[in-house]
């Protein structure tokens, strides 16, 4: 009993270290608590509304390869909406940086900005997407001008936050060496916020796949929405479930790939956490 | 002040004068921080400046950095003979802060090679440059005098490393090389080593006297001083020891006695030369002791202090000491 104790205590304690394998252990703990949580709620007696993991099992299947119809769901509705997210991710980002940049160096740009886009960004985009159909159609741009529009404001004050942060004193010594505005912007303060602006790219994505799925469901005809949009409709949780679980993957790896990034193009970097 | 100034000024004809406060006064709204001082300062100096915590020598060295103007009166800055006064910010003018060295995503070489790479070229004329192959060429040649003035700071080991694996001391002298390779009519240094240990102290003071020493071997050579350092500081014996001339500002002044109806602020109490150090004269420490006592007595402790009783500089420097350093020509009194 006292063993157990000693072992487990480091684990309480606040600020405490906690050793990677540990941390590692723990992890597969939460996994297995879901699915252990999971198993008791769909094999309960008077489960009639979760899939069972064999039924989960074979919806995973149908949706890489659908044996009737030979369609990859996965595949072909990864690449629709994408072919959306990126581009709008990469407009969202160029108008945001631009924005925040500049906010962050000019009062005026601040004053002029900073109570818009708190604004903006407290209109959900998906209240509003039928406005968005009537003007755009069911087009390409329309699935851009909503996550465009959903998460530019959310760019351009993480990167507004960010470049407000750095003190007047590298201001004051960046002009007495003779630095254009542009210089101070461009040249310097920009690769110093770099890191920050990946991360507020990065975290833009999550919203991006909301709002992209929200267009999809309500006007698509392709698409990670509309995919979704037809299994809720016939109520195939089995094919749901498994479908989410693939959009959490995604999520994940885009998260690796912006982390492999920062370390790339800024390996001065490192976080404060650590 | 001024017209004592003026007396002064007659026996040394030849003295360059880099920097001339002229009856500065700097107030932040209601609160007045700096009042009625007036200062020149030769090119060549080393002047330490000491004062109670908050009595305004930041704001001082912000204003002739070009961040503040004065509430009232003018500062001007000597350029090749021309005197102008200081209008914002400006690469005659370096700035060395104490909370802040240098950006941190540019590694120490790359930090120094900055600022030539800022004044002499544009991003136009970078990008067209890439094209026409002479930016890299231009780029190089910075590269190559940052190097030199890092290797000089004793960093050689530290070119390529990028800030966050600098010490303290080592950013800071970085940030000294930055400015100095800018080649500013004045360098400021707020405080610069206020955050580093006494060992680390140490190397970053043997550097501001190896360029002490510099000024000295262009003044016995018949040439200009390259350097003119203000330089703040919270350690007595640091003021002594690094400068050739030490002011104090306190707020403890007789102003009433001078005709002011409403406390002007801090204001210059004390000005004296200081002794002079090189490498292969030793420091005496007894000497900086009786300065930095007599210091702290005044700057620190004093009350009602008449600001002609310590402010005694340009008599001396009339009077023969620290002639040397001042008069751009001629050998060192010691
Ligand atoms: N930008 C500003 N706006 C308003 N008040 C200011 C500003 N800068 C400085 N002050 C005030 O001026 C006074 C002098 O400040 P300053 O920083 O110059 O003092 P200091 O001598 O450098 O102090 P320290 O020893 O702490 O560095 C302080 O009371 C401060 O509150
Ligand atoms: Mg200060």
């Amino acid at each position: 009993m006292r063993t157990l104790i000693k072992t487990f205590k480091p684990l309480f304690i606040i600020r405490g270290t906690v050793s990677q394998r540990w941390q590692i252990a723990i992890f597969f703990l939460a996994i297995l608590s879901i699915i252990v949580g999971y198993s008791l709620m769909a094999y309960a007696k008077d489960n009639k509304l979760l899939p069972t993991w064999d039924m989960l099992f074979v919806g995973l299947k149908r949706i890489i390869t659908d044996p009737e119809t030979g369609d990859h769901y996965l595949w072909e509705d990864t690449i629709n909406s994408f072919s959306r997210i990126i581009p709008a991710v990469g407009i969202a980002s160029v108008i945001g940086i631009v924005i925040g940049m500049y906010m962050g160096v000019y009062v005026a740009a601040e004053a002029f900005f900073s109570r818009i886009l708190t604004f903006i960004s407290n209109i959900a985009p998906t209240a509003i997407i039928v406005l968005f159909i009537v003007y755009f159609g069911y087009q390409f741009k329309m699935y851009v001008a909503v996550i465009v529009f959903g998460i530019f404001p959310v760019i351009a004050k993480t990167v507004f936050e960010a470049v407000k942060e750095i003190g007047d004193e590298e201001i004051f010594s960046l002009k007495s060496l003779n630095a254009s505005s542009s210089e101070i912007v461009w040249t310097v303060l920009f690769p110093q916020v770099l890191p920050q602006i990946i991360s507020a790219i990065q975290q833009a994505f999550a919203p991006a796949i909301i709002y992209v799925i929200s267009a999809e469901w309500v006007s698509g005809s392709s698409g990670f929405g509309y995919r979704l949009f037809m299994f809720s409709r016939s109520s195939l949780l089995e094919l749901t479930f498994p479908y989410l679980l693939y959009l959490g993957t995604v999520g994940v790896v885009t998260l690796a790939v912006f982390n492999l990034a920062t370390r790339i193009l800024c390996p001065w970097y490192r976080k404060e956490t650590k | 002040m001024v017209q004592k100034g003026d007396k002064v000024m007659n026996p040394i004809e030849c003295v360059d004068i880099t920097l001339h406060c002229d009856n500065v006064h700097k107030a932040f709204e209601e609160q007045r921080v700096l009042g009625d001082i007036t200062l020149k300062i030769a090119r060549g100096q080393f002047v330490s400046i000491i004062g109670g915590s908050g009595c305004g020598k930041s704001t001082l060295l912000n204003m002739i950095h070009g961040t503040f103007k004065p509430t009232q009166g003018r500062i001007l800055i000597n350029k090749d003979g021309v005197e102008t006064e200081i209008d914002g910010h400006s690469r005659e003018r370096g700035m060395v802060f104490q909370h802040y060295s240098i950006p941190p995503h540019l590694t120490a070489i790359k930090n120094v090679a900055l600022g030539p790479m800022l004044s002499e070229t544009s991003i136009p004329g970078r990008m067209l440059g890439r094209v026409t192959r002479s930016w890299p060429r231009l780029s190089r040649e910075h590269l190559q005098k940052a190097e030199e003035w890092l290797v000089r700071f004793g960093l050689k080991d530290a070119l390529h490393k990028y800030p966050h694996k600098l010490s303290g001391g080592m950013k800071q002298r970085v940030a000294i090389a930055r400015e100095l390779i800018m080649e500013p009519e004045i360098l400021l240094l707020d405080e610069p080593f206020g955050a580093l240990d006494e060992e680390k102290r140490t190397d970053a003071q043997e550097i501001l006297l190896s360029l002490y020493e510099e000024n000295m071997q262009a003044i016995t050579r018949g040439e200009k001083p390259p350097y003119t350092i203000i330089f703040v500081t919270h350690s007595l014996q640091e003021a002594v020891l690094v400068g050739d001339r030490v002011i104090g500002i306190s707020r403890n002044w007789d102003w009433q006695s001078e005709g002011f109806d409403r406390h002007p602020g801090a204001s210059v109490v004390y000005d004296k030369v200081a002794p002079i150090y090189s490498k292969d004269t030793p420091i005496d420490s007894h000497q900086i002791e009786l300065q930095a006592k007599e210091l702290r007595g005044v700057v620190l402790k004093g009350s009602n202090i008449s600001r002609q009783t310590y402010c005694t500089f340009w008599d001396e420097v009339h009077n023969g000491r620290g002639r040397g350093v001042m008069s751009g020509h001629g050998e060192r009194d010691e």
